[in-house]
């Protein structure tokens, strides 16, 4: 029997709810950035907290908020430590290269680590109802994930390599440029292989190891549910790309092209006039940049559609999406148009939008009373995992 | 005597009733059902700062926690307190202040502004200048072996002639070398390829430059090849590409820091504005490259107005190509339709200006018809002066003469 994306028993099915509003994130929005540019950037830990904050508090649950409860002083000295990495890093690299190198590569294997500490970091200042978050996954574990993450496209990258070598050898300049490239494709053709498959076990890493107070976060995923949506994609740009290519066939002989393709060559001897090229360019990149939206929220509605029906908090609590696949590539498409109309300024707004519409599409089905749940007693643990995260950019994706 | 109704959490409890906080003289008092629970000294509370209209946390005496809706009423609260309380609330009242926001909005305006049309363009054009000629060099590298696999052809110009220009071309940057010492860092190379028939030339950072044989092939004098050579060596002095490549990522790099991963199609957009800024910049290029072209032909006394017969010739060949092109595919077009075409075509022009990677040729060719008049004026002068002497010279000679015999 599929145990999967089976719809729990409703007994109190309570729907979370976004209270902010585009207007009063604008106001905190702009003064955030205008007080981190005059400070150079010290304020964006306080810019940070705020924000945190504004979008916590107005999530709302049973007309409960959630807390973000760092302060910025933890963040700052978070990010003060990764700059100074960062500079030591460079200047190890400016007078002592090989010294540089092997501080890179420290920090490559203290990466797992770094992003082990963030998630711990951010889930612990997360409460709701005075009750903490919190993140009990072991560390060797992370490492695993990123092991097989990394290592693995590399290993086969290194047999691809082994078998070229014993076809063509590697004796030319030539040989050995276009056996790297080879090389190259198969390290990133197996890494996007790969990808689901990461995706499914850090996300099953990380929802089975949440915790909230004294309850447990547990999840059941199928590595098929995050290949499905994936597999689909693929396809469709295939089969899109293919009638993309029969219309140019088709049209290869008419005149009106043709004449068009000759305003693209250089001209008076400057390179080819833009201004031609343009309506061309942006047309074609209107039409992909809507199909990238919609393929995204493809993905992200299914796979989310997955994830959550199949993550309980004890036996007490089970999670269901609402999103759909058009409302979120209108949603999408939306923000965009606003984005480029305001230029940029509007993106307090699309935060908010998108905040809303992802909080408003989520519900929880309870059997228990939340109130049973009591604060857990955790050792202190300083911000350092979070920001260094932050500084070298480790952007964490959970699909939810 | 200030009220706020909130919830009341023990400490380390999930559970909550609900209470009344109020506040009286300098104390404080947590009521549930109308009789006092806790209390103590306002100046005792933890409080949280206020952002917007989330829910306000007040920890008390006891350790537990006191939250409410109330935001105005805890300010109301806070009033009377000491500054320090009151610096809590500082950076809300900027946020609702609407002088504050208005000068944040113009000021980030601004910056942006500045960063983005001065800041980001100048360090670029420093990093791409500060470069050493080798990373140029790498540059272009394959570029044009690319180029013949794609659209350039074998010459067929004859070997004397390829000769002949390349010697020139060498004398140029010898002459050139006086008036501008960066010349010697480069290894300029001079090829001849076939480009479908059309005149054109062009730069790589990497110092090769290619002519085509149609361009060749229209220049009546080798003046008039000077001036393109020349602006294409600006090119390459200048480090156009470099530049380019440099400012091009910098815009890519800070447009998806800002947008981060907002509709998941960040990495699309940033495409489009960059290449808006960079065709402007191109813009830019190309006319410093042909006041650089111009300015050292006056320098080596040659003539500028032959870099506007060169582009008049270039045009023209042109639209002899595009028209007969037209013809062969069989299209009628009748002499109305060619004018109207024409206007059409000028008024397209000038709208696609700003779009435009390169000037428009009519004020190219305008600017060194205007430079040319100067340069003659300037000539006349200075053959005016040589005259002049020699009709002195002469008389003196004359004179001389007429008083031997």
């Amino acid at each position: 029997m599929d145990n999967f994306n089976q719809t729990p028993e409703v007994s109190n099915a309570e729907t979370f709810e976004f209270t902010g509003n585009g207007w009063e994130y604008f106001k905190i929005w702009i003064v955030n950035l205008l007080l981190t540019i005059i400070t150079f950037g010290i304020y964006g830990a306080w810019a940070k907290v705020r924000t945190n904050r504004y979008f916590y508090g107005n999530t709302k649950l049973n007309s409960k908020s959630f807390d973000y409860l760092a302060t910025p002083i933890m963040i700052l000295k978070g990010r003060i430590i990764a700059v100074g990495v960062l500079i030591l890093v460079s200047v190890l690299n400016q007078f002592y290269p090989i010294a540089g190198i092997g501080l890179m590569l420290l920090l490559a294997c203290a990466f797992p680590w770094v992003l082990w500490r963030s998630i711990k970091f951010n889930l612990r200042m997360t409460s709701y109802r005075n009750v903490r978050f919190a993140f009990k996954g072991e560390l060797g574990r992370m490492y695993w994930i990123m092991f097989i993450n990394f290592l693995f496209p590399i290993v086969i990258a290194g047999l691809v390599g082994g078998v070229l070598y014993f076809l063509n050898g590697f004796d030319t300049d030539e040989m050995l440029a276009k056996n790297s490239s080879i090389m190259l494709m198969a390290f990133i053709i197996t890494a996007y292989i790969l990808f689901p498959f990461i995706q499914k076990l850090f996300s099953e890493y990380y929802l089975s190891h949440a915790a909230f107070g004294q309850g447990q976060f547990n999840t059941h995923l199928s590595t098929w549910h995050f290949y499905k949506p994936y597999l689909i994609v693929v396809i469709s740009s295939i089969l899109i790309m293919s009638a993309f290519a029969l219309v140019t066939v088709l049209v290869k002989d008419n005149s009106a092209i043709k004449a068009l393709m000759m305003s693209f060559e250089p001209q008076h001897g400057a390179p080819p006039d833009v201004g031609k090229i343009l309506p061309f360019i942006l047309g074609i990149y209107a039409f992909m940049i809507l199909l990238f939206i919609w393929l995204n929220a493809f993905i992200r509605v299914k796979i989310r559609d997955h994830i959550m029906p199949n993550t309980h908090l004890d036996n007490s609590l089970s999670f269901l999406s609402k999103m759909t696949v058009g409302s979120l590539t209108l949603l999408n498409i939306t923000n965009l148009l606003i984005l480029v109309f305001t230029l940029g300024l509007g993106m307090a707004w699309v935060a908010v939008r998108s905040a809303r519409y992802e909080i408003n599409h989520t519900s929880v089905y309870s059997h228990g009373d939340l109130s049973e749940y009591v604060n857990e007693q955790l050792e202190h643990q300083n911000s350092l995992g979070d920001e260094l995260g932050e500084a070298f950019d480790i952007d964490m994706d959970l699909a939810v | 005597m200030i009220k706020a109704q909130g919830e009341y959490y023990p400490k380390d409890s999930a559970a909550c009733q609900q209470v009344c906080l109020q506040f009286q003289g300098d104390d404080y008092y947590l009521l549930i059902n109308d009789s006092v629970f806790e209390q103590g000294q306002t100046d005792q509370l933890i409080i949280t700062d206020r952002v917007g209209n989330i829910p306000r946390r007040v920890q008390l005496n006891n350790g537990g926690e006191f939250s409410t809706e109330d935001n105005d009423a805890i300010d109301l609260a806070l009033k009377g307190t000491s500054k320090q309380k009151k610096s809590l609330n500082l950076l809300h009242n900027l946020e609702s202040h609407w002088g504050w926001i208005s000068a944040s909005v113009v000021f980030c305006i601004v910056f942006v502004v500045l960063t983005v049309g001065w800041g980001i363009p100048a360090a670029s054009s420093w990093v791409a200048m500060k470069l050493p000629a080798s990373v140029a060099q790498k540059l272009g590298d394959g570029s044009l072996e690319t180029m013949d696999k794609l659209w350039l052809k074998p010459t067929k110009i004859d070997e004397t002639k390829q000769a002949e220009i390349t010697q020139r071309f060498n004398e140029l940057r010898q002459q050139l070398s006086a008036f501008d010492s960066a010349i010697k860092d480069y290894n300029f190379n001079l090829h001849f390829r076939e480009m479908r028939s059309l005149p054109n030339a062009f730069a790589l950072p990497s110092g090769d430059v290619i002519v085509t044989d149609e361009l060749v092939k229209i220049s009546q004098n080798q003046h008039q090849l000077d001036s393109i050579l020349l602006h294409e060596i600006a090119h390459v002095v200048h480090r156009h590409s470099m530049k380019q490549a440099v400012r091009g990522a910098a815009f890519t790099i800070l447009l998806s820091l800002y947008l981060g991963d907002v509709s998941g199609v960040a990495e699309m957009l940033i495409a489009i504005p960059v290449l808006l800024m960079e065709s402007s910049y191109s813009r830019e290029h190309e006319t410093e490259s042909d006041e650089y072209a111009l300015k050292m032909m006056i320098e080596m006394g040659i003539d500028p107005i032959h870099f506007a017969d060169i582009m008049n010739a270039m045009t023209r060949s042109i639209e002899k190509k595009r028209a007969s092109e037209k013809d062969s595919s069989n299209e009628k077009i009748t002499l109305e339709n060619k004018s109207k075409d024409n206007e059409e075509q000028q008024d397209l022009d000038k709208v696609f200006d700003y779009f435009s990677s390169h000037p428009i040729t009519e004020t190219r060719i305008d600017k060194a018809k205007e430079l040319s008049i100067k340069f003659r004026s300037e000539q006349c002068k200075l053959m005016n002066r040589k005259d002049v002497n020699l009709l002195l010279l002469t008389k003196h000679c004359m004179t001389k003469e007429n008083n031997n015999l």
